[in-house]
């Protein structure tokens, strides 16, 4: 053991390998080389030799074991803060409020030097003090173990890149005569335009089964496409995958026996129109998406809307992922105001050829939000009323009316609705119409004629005339006109017809038969009698817009007259015996404005992971920066016809002051799969009973991938089966599930990722096993042996 | 006298079977030639009715039953007799903090449910109808957004009224099996079904069930028991009917949990053997833990054969399969050691590692779920049989070391109050090397020190706990690499599995050290034996992961 004897390895000469620890942290550092690999054998070293002393204690060792113990548990189960430690709410996070994954927990500088502590003390300990004969081979044998392992830890860890990637079943290829030939992605309604035609997947079988020749039982991927013609042409194709010579028309006849029929049977040929040229394609993919990773995409577009570069990546280095940055109250909706970070990572452009040659900077990250549109304090009028209705049971309901637009009420219009005067006079009037009605004129005497739903009918005051309300419908949308209408049946003597009533008098029309109605003249049978229909108002009316800005209620429930109420805000009003409603907030000058809306913790999905995450981006110019909130893309598709049904494709446009238009994409960052990855076939095996379509049923996914290189290469990937190619193994990830709105099994998610120093990992752990099976079960047997030898030799 | 005694005898005899003669209609019905014989189809698996309703009723009523009626009863009852069930307490709300807030809302509204709120906050049941009450209904809304407290519980809720709605009751009774013969082919309900034999002795039974006929429903029953399986005659799909009538018997018995009552037993004698060193009373204690320990194998091969795979795929099986390891690990181990003065000590240990496995799984039915279900696609796998049993066996070795460590404190504690030094009383030569070595005159390096045996006990435990814990933790890595595409992913699982390696990496360490080696070892091995079960129960059932199924 010459460690044991140099004076350079005894203390305190040993302190001079400082020198060199220093030296070489000078290098590294100038270098920028500080956390390298080479760092943490090197430096490590140099101190733990000039403290050598200190590295032969085996209490160095425990120390350090019981110091990583703890490193761990914190960074992966938490700290608890009460004893209640089966909530998970006492399980405080330590590593995600330092904004670290659990990679990047057990890669920080920390954990390394600890490992590398571990190493060199056990391996100091092992050459300075145990002697290397057959009893200690164990311990050499464990220890050694160890230091291969960790090596090939290093190797691994620091090389590993982990990812997924999508792939569709295929992909639908459409070309026609003078038209770029245009392509999209296999999913339920996913729709493309070349010139005036449109094409449509209107359905996707994943277990089509063939009808006809050799192939007839088998099973086989099918995709229909609607297409639609400018003048109205109308056909579908049927295309089935592996067999082009399948495809097929099918068209509508006319016979409502059987509406649509295969176009050979109709026309003697399998397509409509040979020129309209659709085919299945591969829907190969050249790159994955990194775990954990962050990028922004972009792109410019025209002021139409129109590409006009492609999508380039800036990829995100040092993202947060568990907390929120917020540069500004004002920015989000449910901003905790006791915490506000800042964040400013600069991307800049992807290379020399970016459209835009300039940063763009993140300065925001929320961990989960979404857009939410709030009314908030304007300055145009635009009158918003909260009301509250609460049963005597106890349960309440808030709801939202706006005066200027019902469409935005959270209540249903006919039933209640909100009001806004422009003169007090109008109040008076909209009493007096509250309930529907209809006004009828006899003779130029004017008689108003309740609406009931009698079934006899009842005389118009003390005219000849009776009338019996056949229906009524209100807010009916005629060419592009919004009219309520009635339609009445009126008798005189023996003479008896129906009429339609309508809220506007110039529309009215009696019903003839035989006679078709022009659009300007209407036909009446008996016109000394006229009609006009009053829908009357919702039966709770909120009204606004009264003098000294007071509120009140116009209510007609029931048979009485609408009466009136004045309405102050927290104070209940009784509708019914069981129901009061409270005026809880109103505000006349309003605006509505998207923001961010910040999920609470408690209400977060903790399997969403970043799912809803959301970046701020800055584009910074020198007459101001146009910024914008970015929701998270789990793939950035390059456009909507390239995405995957229960995949986001939602970009921000971002709008430059001096006109330039941008498309921007918040997702991860992407990088190149060795060769192109195909999907030709998805198989699931099921347990007994089959496949229900729900995971239980189901005993194994299977993707049957094509790796498009020199070469192709088709091969089966399934869970704990993966293959590998190049430096990287595919795994199965995901599938498509069935759902209302489709078959399912139209893509696979492959995993991955590359693993470099698998090999003298798994040696040094199986270094370890045997080790510490000599250890425990054979030194002793060997001591034996030799005990027993000596006692004999003794004895003899 | 005799006369007397004549009169008592027959004044009990009557009084027993006056008291065993089944005398209203729940009692008097027979379901055991239906739940044996007759297969239903659930979640890709066919399992005897018997064991359906065993797992479908506890979605319903938790691990309760309904006014002391069987699962199998309650089912068919709640289905064919929904009108008995309203406004009745059997929806089962296991969040206390859930219970407590509904109680609050309703007693705020009613105060003339008070004994009633009582009763439920007691035992978690409510009825429909005032979990469907608008305002429980709008407090549940309120509370459901509080995802990480709240909104699991209350789809559980949710679930169950739905579970107990009669027409989920009878589209999950799928007990026709495909007439195709084929297993990738649906079972389905009796809707389906044109046998008008079967239709008819259905119909025929229903009328009666609902009448209250006990003696046609029992008779339509046994017919339907004989019909329905014949419509699987001739096919692979339908179970053998012992396999069927071995499945119900199994659940019937409790999964045989009650086992833990003979381990209880044999830990009173074994304890005694140890402690006082009274050999007869050790025989007896041995026996009844070779008796326990044969139950408990066949409780396991049992479930092996009804499951039709190795059980070890859930919490219950890792649990049960862990204690039986550990029992049959201390059988074969006493057998080597009967002869040295550790001897009934591991049987000792083990036996209440064993008992208090199987009071766990038996007291919390809810969370250590006995129903056997599918394997997910990622555990159809070799490694799930290496790497699992590696690590519930280490598991196992763990809690035993603990076991015997804490009866080495606490002997080291009643020394201390004796004023005696225990200090030395530690396993001079460790762990098996104290049994393989020898000494001067072919003596064993044990000796007869209690502290010693104590010690070497644990020590022998932790060795073997340590290579398997590692190996375990290698193979699963080896696994993980080529199902989940990385060895290693820092899962909390992962992370404390290396944990309570590290405890005892520290043991062996700190052994070599210190002077007081019986008194560290055993605190470090109570301590890995926390951390074993932080990790098996805090980590599964608080702290997310890839690891949960398990």
């Amino acid at each position: 053991m010459s460690l044991k004897s140099h004076p350079f390895f005894r203390w305190p000469t040993s302190l001079l390998w400082l020198l060199p620890a220093a030296a070489l942290v000078l290098l590294f550092w100038r270098s920028g080389e500080i956390g390298s690999v080479w760092w943490y054998l090197l430096v490590p070293t140099c101190i733990a030799i000039a403290f050598i002393d200190l590295f032969t204690t085996v209490w160095l060792g425990i120390t350090t074991l019981c110091t990583l113990f703890v490193y761990c548990s914190v960074g992966s189960s938490g700290v608890p803060v009460s004893f209640a430690i089966l909530e998970p709410q006492t399980w405080v996070n330590v590593r995600e409020s330092m904004e670290m994954t659990e990679f990047e927990w057990f890669h920080w500088w920390p954990f390394k030097w600890l490992v590398a502590l571990l190493c060199l003390n056990m391996s100091i300990v092992t050459l300075r003090r145990i002697p290397f004969n057959i009893l200690t081979i164990g311990v050499w044998s464990i220890h050694g173990g160890v230091i291969v392992m960790v090596i090939g830890c290093v190797v691994y860890f620091a090389k590993k890149v982990e990812g997924d990637v999508v792939v569709s079943r295929t992909q639908v290829e459409i070309s026609m005569p003078n038209q770029d030939t245009v392509s999209m992605v296999a999913t339920p309604a996913n729709s493309v335009w070349v010139g005036d035609w449109s094409f449509t997947i209107s359905d996707l079988n994943p277990n089509w089964e063939l009808m006809s020749g050799d192939d007839a039982g088998k099973k086989a991927y099918a995709v229909t496409v609607s297409v639609r013609g400018p003048e109205d042409e109308h056909f579908m194709r049927q295309l089935i995958l592996g067999y082009p010579e399948y495809t097929e028309d099918v068209i509508a006849t006319g016979d409502p026996k059987k509406p649509m029929a295969r176009a050979k049977k109709v026309l003697g040929t399998a397509l409509v129109d040979d020129s309209i040229n659709i085919q299945l394609a591969p829907d190969a993919k050249d790159r994955f998406f990194v775990t954990q990773s962050a990028a922004i995409y972009m792109r410019e577009i025209s002021e139409s809307g129109e590409p006009i570069s492609s999508w380039t990546e800036r990829p995100i280095e040092n993202l947060p992922r568990f907390n929120d940055y917020i540069p500004t109250l004002n920015d989000v909706w449910g901003a905790p105001t006791d915490v506000m970070r800042s964040l400013s990572l600069n991307l800049s452009p992807a290379n020399g050829e970016d459209f835009l040659q300039q940063d763009v900077v993140v300065t925001g990250y929320l961990r989960y939000a979404f857009p939410g549109s709030r009314i908030v304090a304007g300055e145009e009028l635009f009158p918003v009323v909260w009301v509250s209705l609460r049963k005597s049971d106890g349960t309440e309901q808030g709801v939202e009316m706006y005066a200027f637009d019902k469409s935005l009420n959270t209540a249903d219009a006919t039933l209640m609705s909100y009001r806004w005067l422009e003169d007090e006079t109008e109040l008076d009037v909209l009493q007096k119409n509250l309930k529907p009605s209809i006004l009828c004129t006899v003779n130029n005497t004017e008689y108003v004629i309740p609406i009931t739903n009698k079934e006899s009918f009842t005389q118009i005051g003390d005219t000849d005339y009776s009338y019996k309300i056949k229906s009524v419908q209100n807010d009916l949308h005629i060419s592009g006109v919004v009219v309520s209408l009635a339609q009445i049946e009126i008798k005189n003597g023996e003479k008896q017809w129906e009429r339609w009533v309508f809220d506007n008098p110039a529309m009215n029309r009696d019903v003839i038969e035989g006679v078709e109605h022009e659009e300007d003249t209407a036909t009446f049978i008996d016109d000394a009698i006229t009609m006009r229909y009053s829908a009357g108002g919702s039966p709770i009316t909120v009204i606004g817009g009264l003098d000294g800005g007071a509120y009140g209620l116009l209510m007609g429930i029931g048979d009485d007259d609408p009466q009136y109420h004045n309405m102050v805000v927290g104070e209940p009003i009784n509708l019914t015996d069981e129901v009061t409603i409270t005026l809880t907030r109103a505000e006349s000058k309003t605006k509505n404005e998207t923001r961010p809306s910040i999920v609470p913790p408690s209400q977060r999905d903790p399997s969403a992971s970043n799912f809803y995450s959301m970046v701020k981006l800055a584009i910074p110019t020198p007459s101001g920066a146009a910024t914008s909130w970015l929701p998270f893309h789990q793939y950035p598709f390059q456009s909507q016809k390239e995405t995957v049904r229960r995949f986001r494709y939602e970009p921000t446009v971002m709008q430059l002051p001096n006109g330039r238009m941008f498309e921007v994409l918040f997702s991860r960052k992407s990088a190149p799969l060795p060769v192109p990855v195909a999907l030709d076939a998805f198989e699931i095996d099921s347990h007994i009973g089959g496949f229900s379509g729900r995971t239980s049923s189901v005993l194994n996914w299977r993707s049957l991938i094509r790796f498009m290189g020199d070469e192709e290469v088709e091969v089966a990937v399934s869970v704990n089966d993966p293959k590998s190619y190049g430096n990287y193994w595919f795994f199965q990830s995901q599938w498509d599930p069935p759902d209302s709105t489709s078959p399912g099994l139209n893509y696979t998610v492959l995993g991955v990722g590359n693993r470099f120093g698998i090999f003298p990992m798994l040696f040094g752990c199986c270094l370890t096993v045997a080790g510490m099976i000599w250890a425990f079960y054979v030194k002793p047997m060997i001591k034996r042996r030799r005990q027993l030898a000596i006692y004999e030799r003794t004895a003899a | 006298m005799k006369k007397m005694i004549t009169i008592l005898f027959l004044l009990i005899a009557s009084g027993v079977s006056f008291a065993a003669q089944p005398t209203t209609f729940e009692e008097q019905v027979d379901m055991n030639p239906w739940g044996d014989q007759v297969a239903v189809f659930t979640e890709g698996r066919v399992k005897s009715y018997e064991t359906f309703a065993r797992s479908f009723m506890p979605y319903i009523m938790g691990s309760k039953k309904y006014e002391g009626q069987s699962a199998t009863f309650t089912y068919f009852d709640m289905m064919l007799r929904p009108d008995r069930y309203v406004d009745k307490d059997f929806i089962y709300v296991k969040h206390k903090g859930l219970r407590a807030s509904i109680a609050s809302e309703l007693d705020s509204l009613n105060p003339n449910l008070k004994e009633r709120l009582a009763k439920f906050m007691k035992t978690g049941l409510i009825s429909r109808e005032l979990i469907q009450s608008p305002l429980v209904q709008s407090l549940l809304g309120r509370l459901r957004r509080d995802n990480r407290r709240f909104a699991m519980p209350i789809e559980v809720i949710d679930s169950a009224i739905g579970a107990s709605d009669p027409r989920t009751l009878w589209a999950s009774l799928k007990m026709i099996p495909p007439s195709s013969g084929s297993e990738n082919d649906p079972w389905t309900t009796l809707d389906t079904l044109d046998n008008e034999e079967i239709v008819d002795a259905w119909q025929r039974m229903v009328v009666a069930w609902q009448a209250g006929d006990a003696q046609t429903t029992n008779v339509e029953l046994a017919t339907l028991a004989s019909l329905i399986p014949a419509l699987g005659a001739g096919t692979e799909v339908y179970p053998e009917a012992g396999k069927l009538k071995l499945e119900s018997k199994y659940f019937r018995l409790g999964n045989l949990t009650w086992v833990w009552i003979v381990y209880l037993v044999s830990v009173v004698l074994l304890l005694m053997a140890f402690v006082y060193r009274f050999d007869n009373v050790g025989r007896v204690g041995m026996c009844v833990f070779f008796l326990a320990v044969l139950l408990n194998t066949v409780a396991v091969i049992w479930r092996w054969y009804v499951s039709g795979r190795y059980p070890n795929t859930n919490m219950f099986e890792a649990i049960t399969t862990s204690a039986w390891m550990g029992g049959l690990f201390a059988v074969l181990l006493e057998f080597y050691l009967r002869k040295t003065a550790m001897k009934h000590l591991l049987p000792l240990a083990a036996a209440i590692t064993a008992m208090v496995a199987l009071l766990a799984v038996r007291l919390y039915p809810l969370e250590l779920n006995p129903h056997i279900s599918n394997k997910m696609p990622v555990l159809h796998d070799v490694w799930l049989y290496i790497h699992v049993n590696f690590i519930i066996f280490s598991y196992a070795l763990i809690f035993v070391a603990a076991v015997t460590a804490f009866f080495y404190l606490v002997r080291r504690g009643i020394q201390k109050a004796r004023g005696i030094n225990g200090k030395k009383d530690f396993a001079k030569a460790g762990g098996v090397a104290s049994l393989v070595e020898k000494r001067k005159g072919g003596e064993s390096a044990l000796g007869n020190n209690v502290g010693a045996v104590l010690d070497g006990a644990t020590m022998i435990l932790v060795e073997l706990s340590f290579i398997l814990l590692w190996a375990g933790i290698v193979m699963g890595a080896i696994w993980a690499d080529h199902s989940w595409g990385r060895p290693w992913g820092w899962d909390p699982k992962e992370v404390f599995a290396l944990n309570t390696f590290l405890i005892f990496v520290v043991l062996i360490h700190i052994r070599m050290k210190v002077k007081d080696k019986g008194f560290w070892t055993a605190w470090l091995a109570l301590l890995g034996c926390a951390v074993m079960l932080f990790n098996w129960i805090i980590i599964n059932f608080t702290i997310s992961g890839l690891h949960s199924y398990a």
